[in-house]
Order: structure tokens, then C-alpha cells, then sequence
């Protein structure tokens, strides 16, 4: 699999991954003759980074940070690579000083350790040859108050028996917008119009074993409340966002629907 | 972001290799921050001064940078860890000076002028209305986006070094005018004296968070201005306010949803917070930021015609430039302690030899406990030199 995100500095990686899933503070929180993590509420305390690329969310604390990653560099101890999910100034500068390849907009959840991965921050790249990567829609109908969820039956080759939004995966040259409009159709028999699709949030990332799941979110809103299901499901339910957590359901269906219905509110305010 | 064809010229290192990193950084963070482009600037103020800040990390990348990097606007430096002369009689050890000694030769090979201060706008680093300048010492940029009217974010000490370098920074934040609108009123409903700026500023800090405050209520001299903002900047993160002497002006608190309201508890409460010492005080500290000529003055004449009394330190911290241009009040002043050129309380080693530090700054007294290890009792200036004078 191979995505794209934000370059900082320049330069190309290619190491395995050590991830922790907390913001890190370089300034104290890290041993610059180790090249390791030392803060003691560090998920990842007493590991050492050097030579490795270090994926964490953001940094923290103090600015002398920056300075603190330029020492890892010249001590030898530094990273191969950094990854983000939302780089700040502490870090970024850092990056920058000791020349060490940077990408942001990463979702770090998704990484594990030992992940073989090649950074290409000219590019704004990240590559990971053991993962593959499933680009796949998934369309959240609402009426009312209530959304749309459909069990998979046990025809399907994932996640068969679990509950999910209407979904599929990209056919060749298709765009995630006519995949929202195709599975729909097929799934629900329901015909969308442009103004039905209210919302199309950002790309979410779901990682089962050595597959990563990019999930292309929609909100559309329907006024039918009987639909036609094809083979792929066995029944459907229209439930309250708050019930997702009583049916199991594929990965991150509740997250995907509460950003989508999140988004969809600050839209409406906005136009208030 | 936009660059010019001399920046992109910069950026593929046509210039070697320090203007390159330099310009790499200010476009990172610009991008960071979605800067259209980079902007001019009439000058900078660098942070990252004093060795036990930036320590043996901060000094290994100003020597490499030092190499070779000049800087091409009025760049000012922030105080170091010592009195560059009196560092000895000040209690500092001997491996500290020579570190710190190192990172003013770095700066200096920079083109960095050396009075190390926080108030940059005291020694003839002093924009005026609209100039879009690259600061980085928090009370500083305060000042400079309220007082002065200047425009800058609050940079970090490499940010602004490498805008010092290049001449410009990246236009985002504080240098758009749609940015520097007030988003919460403060309406101040009690008689301030000049010792209460402080405590305002800390007050107002606390509950803003980084937002721009319209203060109502107000009429601070300048050297209250430089309380206020400087305690702002320290317990919450905003980098400017606007002030304004009544309540009514123009209809612009009614506009603004976001109130609060400050009162006599308000100011008890950051008055608690920041007292936090029981006992007697090792150091007794003035000047943060650091003291202008009227302060000096102001202090001069109140210690003239007292006795020191001795029974612990005192450091006025003040920059070498103000100092020059008060002997008499210097004079008079060390009869009761050191007159602390280059540094302050916060920035110098302050813990090798103390443990309670008295002073009259809200800023110092939300640093001091966390950099210098300090408890720190709070008072008035008044209070202060009669600990110190009889």
C-alpha cells in the first residue's frame, strides 16, 4: 500500500515503524544518547527510535524539543523518519534542522510496530510493502433521526455476519462518488440524486492484520423507509446513532457515523 | 505556499546551505500554518538565549548554523542564563559561563545584536504601527501586537533566527488584519494600581486560553502595559489584546458574545495561586520582564535614603543598554544588591542557590516554580524593597 500525506523536509526512509500512540515531548521525555522514549506514561517507554521510523501523533512540551531532535541526529541516535498525524511547530522545526525526513497526516492508529515502511518526504509518500490496501465506500443513509445499518450475509467474502453501512469496494477507475451511487443502488435498490449526498467526510483508515481499509465516508438522506436488499445482506435495521454499540458491527462503523453526523451539524450551523 | 523566484532560488540552495535550511523551515511551518506566502519583515527577536534553556542540544545547532548564517534584518536576543560580566558574584558556576559564553559567540557570528533582553522595545528594537516583524520572547510579541501595533506570531527561537536570515516570515496568524479581531470581552470593574497589571494579566490569561481579549476598563502607563501582556502570555497562550480606557467605546463589547468579567476575587485568586511560599526568601527578584528607565527611577528614589538591611539577595534584572543610561540609579541600587544585566530569574540558574524567590511578576512567578524549582513569594514592588531596605 502506498498513501499520500504532507512533506516536511526532504529525504527518503525505509525502516520498520516504532508507533506510539501518544503525543511525545523530546525535551525530557526523551534520552538523546539512547535515541529512546523515556517518559514514564510513554506507551512505548524504554524503546529505543534510532535508526527506526517513529510514528506518533504530535508533539508536545517545551520548544527546546526542535533543538533536542538536531542532538538525536548529530549523537547518531535520531530516527530514520518521522510520522505525524497532525504535525506542530515544535517538531516540524526539528525535523528540519537535523534534516530528518518528515510526513504529517498519517493516520498513526493504524500503524503497528515492526511495520516495514519506506517514507519519501519529497514526494509526500508512505509505503508499506507487507500491508495491502482496500480502498472501499461506505454510504450512511439517515431518515429522521435514525440511520440505516444491513447485516451482511454469509455470502460475502468479509465480515460476513456483521453490521455495516451500505459498502464496496472502488471498481477500476471508479471514483469514491460513483461507488457511493452504484453500491447504493445495488444494495438498497434506491436511486440517488446529487442533493441527496449531504455529507462526504474525510477518508477514515481501518488496519485488520496485514490489510488496510481506506473507508470513503457518506451521509446521504433518504425519505424512503422500505429498501430492496440484494444478496449481500440478510436484514436491515433503521437504529439511533447511539445503538451502534449494541450490534456488532465491521470496524469503526460508529466512529465513521459519528463524524459524518458530526460534520453534517457544524455544515448546518454554518449556513445558520 | 507561494514563492517568489528569488525564495525558490533559496529553497534549492542556490544561496548554500544555511539560507536553504533556513528557508526550508519558515516554508514548512508556513505550510504548516497555511500561509499564502512569506512576508517582509523590519525585524526579529530570537529566544533560545540562555544555556540552561536550550542547554548542550541548543548550543551544538547554533555553533553548525553559526558557520556560515547572517542575519539580514535588526535582530535582537533574548536574556541568557548570566551577567556576561558578573557572573561569578552572581553564584553561577564556571562550566555554565563558558557554555553560555559560546551560544552569545554563536549568535554573535549571526549578526545577532548581543544586549540580551526581553524588551527589545527599550534598546531601539521598536516597530511601529502595521510592520510585520518575527518575535519570539512571549511578553515581547505582546507588547509589540498591542502596544505598538506591530504585526507578528509568537515565534520560536529557530523560527525566528531563520526569519532573521531570510528577512521574511510566513504571513498567517497575527499578520492578517481578519485575525487580530477581539473574540472575548473582559470588563474590568475595579481601580487598578500599577501592581495589579500583573495579576490582571494573569487573571485574564487563565481564563482566555489563546484567544484576543478587548479589555474595557482601563488605562495602563507603559511599564503597565508590560506587566499586563507579559503576565498574559504566561498563564494562558494568547499573543495580543486590545485595551480600552471605558466600557462603551465605539459599541465593540456589545458585539463580541464571549464576556467575562473581572473583579477584586478575580485578582485574589491569581494572587493565591502565585504565593506559594511560607518562610523566608533566598532572592528577592524585579524586573520581568525587564525594568525600564522609569522603573529604575521609580526604585532609586524610594531606596535612597534607606539602609540595606542584607538579610537575603536581590537581583534588579534590567538590560545593559537601560543600565548605561542610569549610573546614578545604578549606583544607588547596588547598595542593595546586583543590579543583573543580560538575564533574568526565570533564564539563569537561579535553583544552584535558592529555593525561595520573591517577586513582584506574575510571569516570574508561574516560571519559577517549574524552571528555577523555585517557591515564589509574591508581592508588591513596595513589599519587595522593604524586605531588602529599612
Amino acid at each position: 500500500m502506498k498513501i499520500k500525506a504532507k512533506g516536511i523536509g526532504h529525504g527518503r526512509a525505509e525502516s520498520s515503524i516504532v508507533v506510539s500512540q501518544l503525543p511525545i515531548s523530546f525535551l525530557g521525555g526523551v534520552d538523546p544518547a539512547k535515541g529512546a522514549v523515556v517518559e514514564a506514561s510513554s506507551d512505548i517507554k524504554g524503546k529505543s527510535f534510532a535508526g527506526k521510523i517513529l510514528a506518533f501523533p504530535h508533539g508536545k512540551g517545551s520548544t527546546v524539543g526542535s533543538y533536542v531532535i538536531f542532538q538525536l541526529k548529530k549523537s547518531g541516535t535520531a530516527p530514520a523518519a518521522m510520522l505525524n498525524h497532525k504535525a506542530e511547530a515544535i517538531v516540524a522545526t526539528g525535523a528540519i534542522l537535523a534534516g530528518i525526513p518528515m510526513l504529517t497526516g498519517i493516520p498513526v492508529e493504524v500503524l503497528k510496530e515492526g511495520d516495514r515502511a519506506i517514507i519519501d518526504a519529497d514526494e509526500g509518500t508512505l509505503e508499506m510493502p507487507d500491508v495491502d490496501e482496500r480502498t472501499v465506500v461506505t454510504v450512511i443513509a439517515k431518515k429522521g433521526d435514525k440511520v440505516l445499518i444491513l447485516k451482511r450475509s454469509s455470502k460475502v467474502s468479509t465480515y460476513a455476519g456483521k453490521w455495516a453501512g451500505v459498502s464496496g469496494g472502488l471498481q477500476p477507475g471508479e471514483e469514491p462518488l460513483e461507488a457511493a451511487r452504484r453500491e447504493m443502488k445495488e444494495e438498497t435498490g434506491l436511486s440517488l440524486g446529487q442533493k441527496e449526498i449531504a455529507v462526504r467526510g474525510e477518508p477514515i483508515y481501518a488496519r485488520d492484520n496485514e490489510m488496510l481499509w481506506e473507508i470513503h465516508p457518506f451521509l446521504v438522506e433518504i425519505q424512503e423507509e422500505s429498501i430492496a436488499l440484494d444478496w449481500e445482506h440478510d436484514e436491515y435495521q433503521w437504529v439511533s446513532p447511539g445503538e451502534i454499540g449494541n450490534y456488532q458491527t465491521v470496524p469503526k462503523l460508529d466512529k465513521v457515523i459519528e463524524s459524518l453526523l458530526k460534520q453534517q451539524s457544524s455544515a448546518e450551523k454554518k449556513v445558520c | 505556499m507561494h514563492l517568489t523566484k528569488d525564495e525558490e532560488k533559496i529553497l534549492d540552495g542556490e544561496e548554500g546551505e544555511t539560507r536553504r535550511r533556513a528557508m526550508e523551515l519558515l516554508v514548512a511551518l508556513g505550510d504548516l500554518d497555511n500561509a499564502e506566502r512569506l512576508v517582509p519583515i523590519s525585524s526579529a527577536q530570537v529566544s533560545g538565549a540562555s544555556y540552561k534553556t536550550i542547554s548542550d542540544a541548543g548550543l551544538d545547532f547554533l555553533e553548525e548554523f553559526s558557520k556560515d548564517a547572517k542575519t539580514c534584518v535588526k535582530a535582537t536576543l533574548n536574556p541568557i542564563g548570566m551577567d556576561r560580566e558578573k557572573w561569578a558574584e552572581m553564584g553561577i558556576p564556571e562550566k555554565f559561563a563558558r557554555a553560555q559564553g559560546r551560544i552569545l559567540d554563536a549568535y554573535g557570528k549571526m549578526g545577532v545584536d548581543l544586549t540580551c533582553t526581553c524588551t527589545p522595545y527599550f534598546i531601539g528594537n521598536r516597530p511601529g504601527a502595521g510592520e510585520d516583524i518575527a518575535w519570539a520572547e512571549s511578553s515581547a510579541v505582546v507588547f509589540a501586537n498591542s502596544v505598538l501595533g506591530a504585526h507578528t506570531n509568537k515565534e520560536g527561537g529557530p523560527s525566528a533566527l531563520a526569519a532573521a536570515i531570510i528577512g521574511k516570515t510566513p504571513y498567517s496568524g497575527l499578520h492578517l488584519r481578519e485575525n487580530r479581531r477581539p473574540k472575548v470581552a473582559v470588563r474590568v470593574d475595579i481601580k487598578l494600581t500599577s501592581d495589579d497589571y500583573t495579576l490582571l494579566g494573569h487573571a485574564i490569561g487563565k481564563r482566555i486560553g489563546q484567544e484576543i481579549p478587548l479589555i474595557t476598563g482601563i488605562d495602563p502607563s507603559e511599564d503597565d502595559h508590560k506587566s499586563l501582556g507579559a503576565a498574559m502570555a504566561a498563564s494562558g497562550s494568547s499573543s495580543m489584546y486590545i485595551a480600552r480606557d471605558n466600557h462603551s467605546a465605539c459599541g465593540e463589547f456589545d458585539t463580541i458574545e464571549d464576556k467575562i468579567s473581572i473583579d477584586e476575587d478575580s485578582l485574589d485568586e491569581s494572587q493565591r495561586t502565585l504565593d506559594t511560599a511560607d518562610g523566608d526568601v533566598d532572592i528577592i527578584t524585579m524586573g520581568c520582564p525587564h525594568l525600564s528607565v522609569k522603573e529604575m527611577v521609580d526604585i532609586a528614589s524610594f531606596l535612597k535614603d534607606r539602609e540595606p538591611t542584607r538579610k537575603c539577595k536581590a537581583w534588579f534584572c534590567v538590560s545593559r543598554d537601560i543600565a548605561k543610561r542610569c549610573p546614578e540609579e545604578v549606583r544607588i541600587l547596588r547598595r542593595f544588591g546586583q543590579v543583573a544585566c543580560d538575564t533574568c530569574m526565570v533564564v539563569a540558574p537561579l535553583e544552584e542557590f535558592s529555593k525561595v524567590a520573591g517577586t513582584d511578576s506574575a510571569k516570574a512567578g508561574v516560571y519559577l516554580p517549574t524552571l528555577c524549582k523555585q517557591k515564589v513569594a509574591f508581592r508588591t514592588r513596595r513589599d519587595l524593597l522593604r524586605m531588602i531596605s529599612r
